[in-house]
């Protein structure tokens, strides 16, 4: 399924219009090219289940067979003719393999576009490739484009990764797959050059797969090339697409690209001793050392030199002193870290310096080549360096592979794109022309248009400006101070009192800067959720993978901004959540058949606001919860009264036990009701970061998770409630209700401790100015009110004066290095006075033990009793 | 209103910017002294980072008498001490003259503490050079003397100089000590 779903889902997901969106009609009446276009479009966008879509295909493709006759080109017609038979075959499901049809068609579709002749005036030529795109939605584009930010790297890893054929694995199919995909959405996108550099590629990985080997530089260039495209599209969506003669010079140096002419390319130096199977290296660092946070701060100064004389070079290759820059760079670094013992990154900094010191000493020629494995090295190492302050350590594999690319271009026998320059003697820092034979006008096209790309890149990276979190905060922090002083300032009596309008006016105008000051500090911080939901569409694929099932994923709102804080801490829930609804929300193809349901199982991953907070939703159209059996085993844990007629329990009540830890283990072994499997983290997680989760389940229909998630973490909703002066802020989302309680619903347990009922539940009644020891507030509790609170598994009602409102505050810690139980921190509220901020856990824990205390108290004054009568 | 301006310390090594070491030279014999009751006492002035009024103060819950609370020192939340309290004199009504002095110390692990310490009233910056300052007295083992840096000797005056990390580290150290024996005797019942 995969390959299918997956191409309709990335390109769902940069919201590519549906097919329903093309009008076929309007089509017929426009150019052939455009219609092919079109086509292409349709290929991509139409699913095989999507019937309408596949006949308004193959009758379009009929009509580019008719008029590729009349215009008599019978290759186009042929093919187009085939592509159409295709079709119809699929519609009339007569292929075993929808999928290997599908690829076909595609192919077809594509070699009908290489043979078609360009046809009149107003068609696109390749002199003006970028005209076809006019009709492109920019919008299209620009979500492409910064979707590729992140997929283009991916495609960069997996082909390193595929270096080692024989321990590649799926990232060969991986890689094949994403070249397809992007050769689809250029097609899409009427980006005809990088359509036909994709295409190219991928034939040249067949070529070198069937002779035994894996074009990672083709690969590597072909990245770098629609990395190139990608700056030019970001700053102009109808931007030509660039020269692509460096990328295509080193399809044809490593392969031939034309093959009836070319000698049989020598097969390129096989990587020698197959890379260790481990995919993480070893770092062993002393924590403790000191010199070694001097040693990461300084290195990434070093590789920032570094990469900035390459790019210098690419502009300009004639000034050694940057060679020398990067020399000392890598050369200072490696000898840092040998003192520090940090092994790879002695080898990798060796290597690149090894290869550098030939450069200077004029035995190797500095050319693009080098250019790009110093950058290569810069970025492995500035991962290695970064894993030092606990980032992920780079692949072994990536390292590994680095350092024989190294070495193999050091001796002068590089890359296959690379032959060693017939003319060793050139002099170090002149333009390289290594490929020059092979491609004279690459040099010239790399020249003018890389760095040229590569500044721009940079000119928009400028946009962008990396701050520490710390400064963020503290600039937060203080915009939350200035929205208190404004409150202050215009709650204050004199000011009120004032009856001018200029001053009122003006007073007005300062509060609405200030609001929006407050707005935008509190933008910084956020984050989108894209980079977490895309991670889960892999994690989808892979689940429904192994699983065996057919799962859509469906997702929605990825644009949808939360607090940097908040984003890191849901990957997990998010990931407990899917991996549950893949594996036990989703029934197998033959179940759902059977049940009269698609095969494939949607899942629907949206986020969205909701009165100020963010609701995440996973939502699956499986079999549901099944209540029978929670509740069977909710008898068999006493958990639950078996007297109670399971009838009278509300769903919400019976969902909620799935979340009880331990709860998933005992059902692990039944198939149908799991479902828990970590369950209790989901809860545990998402409450740390004061969120909610509900559960709601039709069966048969499916189940909706539901996170509740504040907007950020600096800030909470809180009821502010008083006890005699004192204000305390209780969280809002940790109070269930609030009431004035009855005399009659009262209870006296040993004359100490005290007991309500709420509904059916007894309820434990801690004061809480007994538990912070507050010698005002009133005793009575007919004449206070009581806030039943809850944490987790413990629900008690906390006794309070009254509560005088609701407010969102800034959290603040209190300065104090002990931590207290019951205060999660302060607040400051619009007065300049503090109030604490309750830690309902904390606080319900401390009352117990403290009622515990009493109650042991009491007890042992009884025993002694006894014992003395 | 920051009593001192904070000389930037100066790299040991540069002997071109000698001015702002003078300077830091200079301060480390000066002295901010206080009342507390009849007594007077002093703190380096370095360690001061400013004197304001008395706010309005949070108390805190579980915390010793001598914690009055927390305050908000410009959106700053910071805790503050009664240094009435934590010398065992007897509590007095606020006047006019009362005011905390808001104090910086690192700990052992270099950590900063920013703490505001309730005084009756500030008196005035002395210079106390060491050859006036005598080592504390000797009472016996009874009275904890950690947070007596020395005598200071102003005019025929003696002025207990505050060590005020030990203040608030013995504080510290006193809490640990009471919260462990607070779980002991539960354990123990």
């Amino acid at each position: 399924m995969p390959l299918r779903g997956a191409f309709a889902f990335t390109l769902r997901w940069f919201n590519a219009s549906t097919p329903a969106d093309i009008d076929f009609d309007k089509v017929r009446t426009m150019s052939l090219r455009h219609s092919i276009n079109q086509a292409a479009k349709a290929v991509v966008l139409t699913d095989a289940r999507d019937l309408p879509g596949l006949v308004a295909l193959q009758d379009l493709l009929q009509s580019i067979t008719r008029e590729a006759q009349t215009r008599q080109a019978s290759e186009a017609a042929a093919s187009s003719a085939e592509a159409a038979e295709l079709v119809e075959q699929i519609v009339l499901r007569q292929v075993a393999d929808v999928e290997q049809a599908f690829l076909r068609l595609t192919e077809a579709i594509s070699r009908l576009d290489e043979t078609t002749p360009e046809d009149g005036a107003n068609a696109p030529s390749l002199s003006n490739p970028n005209s076809g795109r006019t009709s492109v939605d920019r919008d299209l584009i620009a979500a492409w484009v910064s979707g590729c930010e992140a997929t283009i790297p991916e495609l960069e890893h997996l082909a390193v990764a595929c270096e080692d054929i024989a321990h590649a694995g799926n990232a060969l199919a991986d890689v094949k797959r994403r070249i397809h995909t992007f050769k689809g959405e250029c097609g899409v996108l009427s980006l005809d050059c990088a359509q036909r550099l994709c295409h190219d590629t991928e034939t040249h990985i067949e070529d070198a797969l069937a002779q035994g080997h894996f074009p990672v530089d083709a690969v590597l260039a072909l990245a770098d090339w629609l990395r190139t495209l990608m700056a030019e599209l970001a700053n102009d969506p109808v931007a030509a697409e660039p020269d692509d003669a460096h990328a295509r010079a080193a399809l044809r140096a490593g392969f031939g690209c034309d093959r009836a002419t070319a000698p049989t390319p020598t097969p390129p130096p096989a990587i020698p001793a197959p890379i260790d199977d481990g995919c993480a290296i070893e770092l062993n660092f002393d924590a403790a050392d000191d010199n070694l946070a001097d040693f990461v701060t300084e290195a990434r100064e070093h590789l920032a030199n570094a990469e900035n004389s390459v790019l210098q070079l690419e502009k300009n290759s004639n000034d050694p002193e940057h060679v020398n820059v990067i020399f000392r760079a890598f050369h200072t670094i490696k000898g840092v870290a040998g003192f520090m013992n940090l092994v790879p990154v002695v080898r990798c900094a060796h290597a690149a310096e090894c290869l550098l010191d030939r450069v200077r000493s004029g035995t190797r020629n500095l050319d693009n080549t080098v250019l790009d494995l110093v950058l290569v090295a810069s970025d492995i190492l500035g991962q290695l360096i970064a894993s030092i302050n606990g980032a992920p350590l780079p692949s072994k594999r990536s390292v590994e592979s680095l350092i024989v690319r190294l070495e193999l271009a050091s001796d002068g026998n590089d890359a296959p794109a690379q032959p060693p320059s017939p003319n060793p003697s050139t002099a170090t820092g002149t333009a390289a022309p290594a490929a020059a034979p092979l491609e004279p006008p690459a040099i010239s096209a790399m020249t003018a248009s890389d760095p040229n790309a590569r500044v721009a890149a940079m000119r928009k990276g400028d946009q962008t400006v990396k701050v520490s979190t710390l400064r963020l905060d503290s600039l937060v922090n203080e915009v939350g101070e200035l929205v208190i002083a404004q409150l202050m300032v215009m709650q204050d009596p004199t000011i009120t009192a004032v009856v001018d309008q200029r001053l009122q006016r003006n007073l007005a105008h300062l509060g609405k800067i200030v609001r929006d000051l407050q707005e935008t500090s509190m933008s910084l911080r956020m984050v989108t959720l894209r980079a977490t939901f895309q991670k889960m569409a892999r994690l989808v694929r892979d689940v429904a993978h192994k699983a065996g099932k057919r799962v859509q994923l469906v997702v929605e709102g990825e644009d949808v901004e939360l607090d940097r804080n908040v984003v890191e801490e849901i990957g997990d829930p998010l990931v407990h959540m899917i991996r549950n609804a893949c594996d036990h929300g989703i029934e197998s193809a033959a179940d759902r058949r059977a049940a009269g349901k698609d095969e494939t199982g949607t899942l629907k991953l949206r986020a969205f606001h909701s009165g100020g907070s963010i609701v995440i939703e996973v939502a699956d159209d499986g079999r549901g919860l099944n209540r029978g059996r929670i509740l069977k085993k909710c008898v068999e844990r006493g958990l639950l009264d078996p007297a109670r007629n399971p009838a009278d329990i509300p769903d919400s009540e019976v969902w909620n036990y799935v979340f009880l830890p331990g709860f998933s283990t005992a059902e692990k072994v039944t198939d149908i009701s799991g479902r828990g499997v970590g369950m209790d983290v989901v809860r545990r997680n998402i409450e740390a970061l004061r969120g909610s989760v509900e559960i709601y389940s039709t069966p048969g229909e499916g189940s909706v998770f539901s996170m509740r998630l504040p907007l950020t973490m600096a800030i909470i909703d809180g009821m502010i409630v008083r006890i005699g002066t004192q204000r305390y802020v209780v969280p809002t989302l940790s109070i269930e209700r609030s009431f004035r309680p009855l005399e009659s619903d009262l209870t006296m347990v040993f004359g100490k401790g005290e007991l309500v009922r709420v509904g059916e539940q007894h309820l434990a009644v801690h004061r809480l100015k007994h538990v912070f020891d507050i010698d005002e507030g009133v005793d009575a509790l007919s004449e206070g009110l009581l806030l039943v609170l809850e944490s987790g598994k413990r629900r008690a009602c906390v006794f309070v004066d009254e509560i005088l409102g609701q407010q969102q505050v800034v959290i603040k810690t209190l300065g104090a290095r002990e931590s207290l139980r019951g205060v999660s921190g302060g607040a400051i509220l619009g007065d300049g006075r503090v109030a604490l901020i309750v830690d309902v856990g904390g606080l319900l824990e401390e009352a117990a033990s403290r009622g515990h205390d009493r109650l042991q108290r009491t007890d042992s004054r009884h025993s002694l009793k006894e014992h003395m009568s | 209103m920051s009593i001192v301006e904070r000389p930037t310390p100066s790299s040991p090594a540069s002997t071109t910017n000698q001015a702002p070491r003078k300077q830091r030279d200079a301060n480390e014999h000066k002295f901010l002294s206080f009342c507390l009751g009849a007594e007077t006492y002093g703190v380096e002035i370095l360690k001061v980072r400013e004197i304001i009024g008395l706010l309005a103060i949070t108390p805190l819950p579980q915390t010793p008498p001598y914690v009055r609370g927390v305050m908000n020192l410009r959106g700053r939340i910071i805790p503050v001490i009664d240094l009435r309290l934590r010398f065992a004199l007897p509590a007095v009504e606020a006047t006019k003259e009362t005011c905390v002095i808001v104090l910086e110390s690192s700990d052992s692990e270099g950590e900063q503490t920013v703490m505001g310490a309730v005084v009756d009233s500030v008196r005035e910056v002395q210079d106390i050079p060491p050859s006036a300052i005598e080592p504390p007295p000797e009472f016996g083992c009874e009275i904890p003397l950690g947070y007596i840096q020395g005598m200071g000797k102003v005019k025929e005056k003696v002025i207990l100089l505050l060590e005020i990390a030990e203040v608030v580290g013995s504080r510290e150290r006193q809490q640990i000590a009471q919260a462990a024996a607070a779980a002991s005797t539960r354990e123990a019942a």
